[in-house]
């Protein structure tokens, strides 16, 4: 590409202000995604994703999950006899089958008259298609979430069993719920259990925080302290509309790929009259986008595109002991139904 | 008759017999008296009659100043006892004028002083505002350096404070220092002084940077933080070594499944600075990179 075209130069600066925009607290309550759900699971996994650059076509990734269900009893052996199967990782390969994209064009014209420049116009184009393809991928994991949950083992506590459904009615949601889901988790064989919900348990977490100081609050503040848990307030409940959605998960039950296909750096195609590159995502750390950068005549105007493109999977953890138990499981504020 | 008046007349008039008679009696050519009546014999009895009497009647006016002296000695001694007396003065030498002044020394020792007439008193008004106004500037001068003193000490905590947020981050820069540790510490140690020039705005562990009243701003007017600030003067004052990107369990990138960041390298060329650039995964890491850059240029 020839000279007015958006450089790698161009671009690094951009991305040096769409920084800079980051960092002013006003800017940035525009431009941050509300993805609490994905950042929930991206702490909570264990798995090792690996993607794929050797010949294998059809698959993107390798996730090599940890297995302990290889383990069973058998009758008692002689001293010396002592040979167990090797404890290791499964590994899975995968196909990654999410994929979307979002962009923004920039007049040339538009870009040399405004008050305000190009680079800070593309600043502003990134962090608002960062926001969109964040937002999307946290939507695709709570989706996700529910193909995966299983069946509560647990079937004579507090809560009622229904399908992969454990409802459990408004007056139970109390501190006390949480041996409740102590208990789930034992019977349910969750090594490692913690909490990923709507806003069900929010205002009563928030309330014990407060009431710790007090001498009836010490208490309930314990309880909820007993499991680890995290909140998002907006995908899981506009996910499952109208229910209020708990998850009680096991660490490591999910994992997230993703896959670039471009190079880091700004990568001209003059052939193609396009730039390839990576984009961070704001708001994801370690994921990034597909970057494509391209000019057209447009009428008497030179027409700068630029487009955001999110590749990756989500996936359970085939390993569980149990069929059917997939370290995921659903509960549900409210009755059964009849 | 005769020798009767003659001897009244000698007693009274204090002469003897012949003295009266020749006052009486005519005298004789011969000097003897006679028995005829001297017709000057009553002027004669009366101007000895005068000698008499004056003879008789003291200096009236020494008299009158005699005593009236003595009176008023006897007078005066018997105040002055009664004033020693009541104002209990025991010096008794003390008289006259000198005894009235003790006296009313003693007297205004005791006399108490009414209260309410003190109060509206001039001199007393005038001295009573003195000593409130005082009592106010004093006040006021404590008020004003205890003020001045608290926010001394707000603003030296403040900077401490944000000196060693400085400190942590000038380290996630990783900048390359002498191998001797004095020698980096001292290096640290003055670059951090930089920071006390400034004041600090907001609650976090990231204000913003105040510079003689107003906050610094960038091109945008944006506000400028700590770890902005940090990094442009870092990127004046030190080399710095650039981390290689990090791995994460989530994303496979260009195929490994996670590198450390243990890298120790500043950009070589353009390029290179692009490579790092565009893979660094957070704003922290660019802006290493970019003021490693920086730094690089500037140096050369």
């Amino acid at each position: 590409m020839a000279a007015g075209d958006f450089t790698a130069s161009n671009m690094r600066d951009a991305l040096i202000k769409a920084d800079n925009m980051w960092k002013d607290d006003m800017l940035k309550v525009e431009y941050e995604a509300d993805v609490d759900v994905v950042k929930a699971l991206m702490a909570e996994q264990n798995a090792d994703v690996r993607v794929i650059s050797d010949d294998r076509k059809d698959v993107d990734v390798d996730v090599f999950w940890v297995d302990a269900c290889g383990i069973t009893t058998q009758d008692c052996t002689p001293l010396c006899e002592n040979d167990f199967d090797l404890l290791e990782s499964k590994k899975k390969s995968y196909t990654l089958d999410l994929c979307q994209e979002v962009g923004f064009s920039v007049m040339e014209e538009q870009g040399r008259t405004n008050l305000i420049d190009m680079e800070e116009i593309v600043a502003k184009g990134i962090l608002m298609c960062s926001k969109e393809l964040d937002e999307w991928w946290a939507q695709m994991a709570v989706a996700k979430l529910e193909t995966f949950v299983g069946v509560n083992a647990l079937t004579n506590g507090r809560g009622t069993v229904v399908g992969t459904d454990t409802f459990i009615p408004d007056a139970s949601w109390t501190p006390s719920i949480f041996a409740y889901f102590a208990r789930v988790a034992k019977m349910n064989k969750f090594k490692n259990p913690y909490l990923l919900s709507g806003a069900n348990l929010y205002e009563l977490a928030w309330e014990a925080e407060y009431d710790r100081a007090n001498g009836e609050g010490k208490g309930a503040d314990a309880k909820l302290k007993s499991m680890r848990k995290y909140f998002d307030l907006l995908n899981i409940d506009t996910v499952n509309d109208p229910d209020m959605v708990t998850y009680l998960m096991n660490r490591g039950a999910v994992a997230m790929a993703f896959k670039n296909k471009h190079a880091a750096a700004p990568k001209e195609f003059n052939g193609a009259a396009l730039t390839k590159s990576r984009t961070a995502s704001r708001n994801l750390p370690g994921v990034f986008y597909d970057t494509t950068y391209t000019n057209v005549c447009d009428g008497d105007d030179i027409k700068h595109t630029w487009k955001f493109k999110v590749r990756g999977g989500i996936f359970n953890n085939p390993t569980g002991c149990t069929t059917g138990r997939n370290g995921i499981l659903r509960m549900v504020a409210g009755d059964a139904p009849v | 008759m005769k020798e009767l008046l003659i001897a009244f007349l000698s007693k009274t008039l204090n002469l003897d017999t012949e003295s009266v008679a020749e006052l009486l009696y005519k005298k004789s050519d011969e000097g003897k008296l006679t028995e005829e009546v001297n017709p000057e014999a009553l002027a004669g009895l009366l101007a000895k009659d005068a000698e008499r009497v004056a003879a008789i009647k003291p200096n009236t006016k020494e008299f009158f100043d005699n005593g009236f002296k003595k009176a008023q000695k006897e007078i005066s001694e018997e105040w002055e006892a009664k004033l020693r007396e009541n104002f209990g003065i025991t010096n008794v030498e003390a008289k006259g004028d000198k005894l009235i002044k003790l006296a009313k020394t003693a007297a205004a020792a005791d006399t108490p002083l009414e209260a309410d007439k003190v109060k509206v008193h001039p001199l007393y008004l005038s001295l009573e505002a003195e000593a409130a106004q005082k009592l106010a500037d004093k006040e006021k001068e404590f008020n004003d350096k205890l003020a001045e003193r608290e926010a001394a000490q707000i603003r030296e905590k403040l900077i401490s404070t944000n000196k060693e947020r400085g400190r942590k981050l000038l380290a996630s820069l990783n900048p390359i220092l002498p191998q001797k540790q004095e020698i980096a510490d001292n290096q640290i140690n003055d670059f951090l002084t930089k920071l006390e020039g400034f004041d600090y705005e907001g609650e976090g562990d990231d204000p913003i940077i105040v510079k003689d009243g107003k906050r610094l701003e960038n091109e945008h007017g944006h506000p400028v933080r700590l770890s902005q600030k940090v990094k442009e003067l870092a990127g004046a004052n030190f080399e710095f070594a650039v981390q290689t990107e990090k791995g994460n369990a989530g994303n496979g990138g260009d195929g490994s499944a996670g590198k450390t960041g243990n890298g120790v390298k500043v950009p070589a060329t353009e390029e290179e600075y692009n490579d790092l650039f565009f893979s660094a995964s957070t704003m922290e890491e660019r802006e290493s990179i970019t003021s490693a850059w920086a730094a690089k240029n500037g140096a050369e």
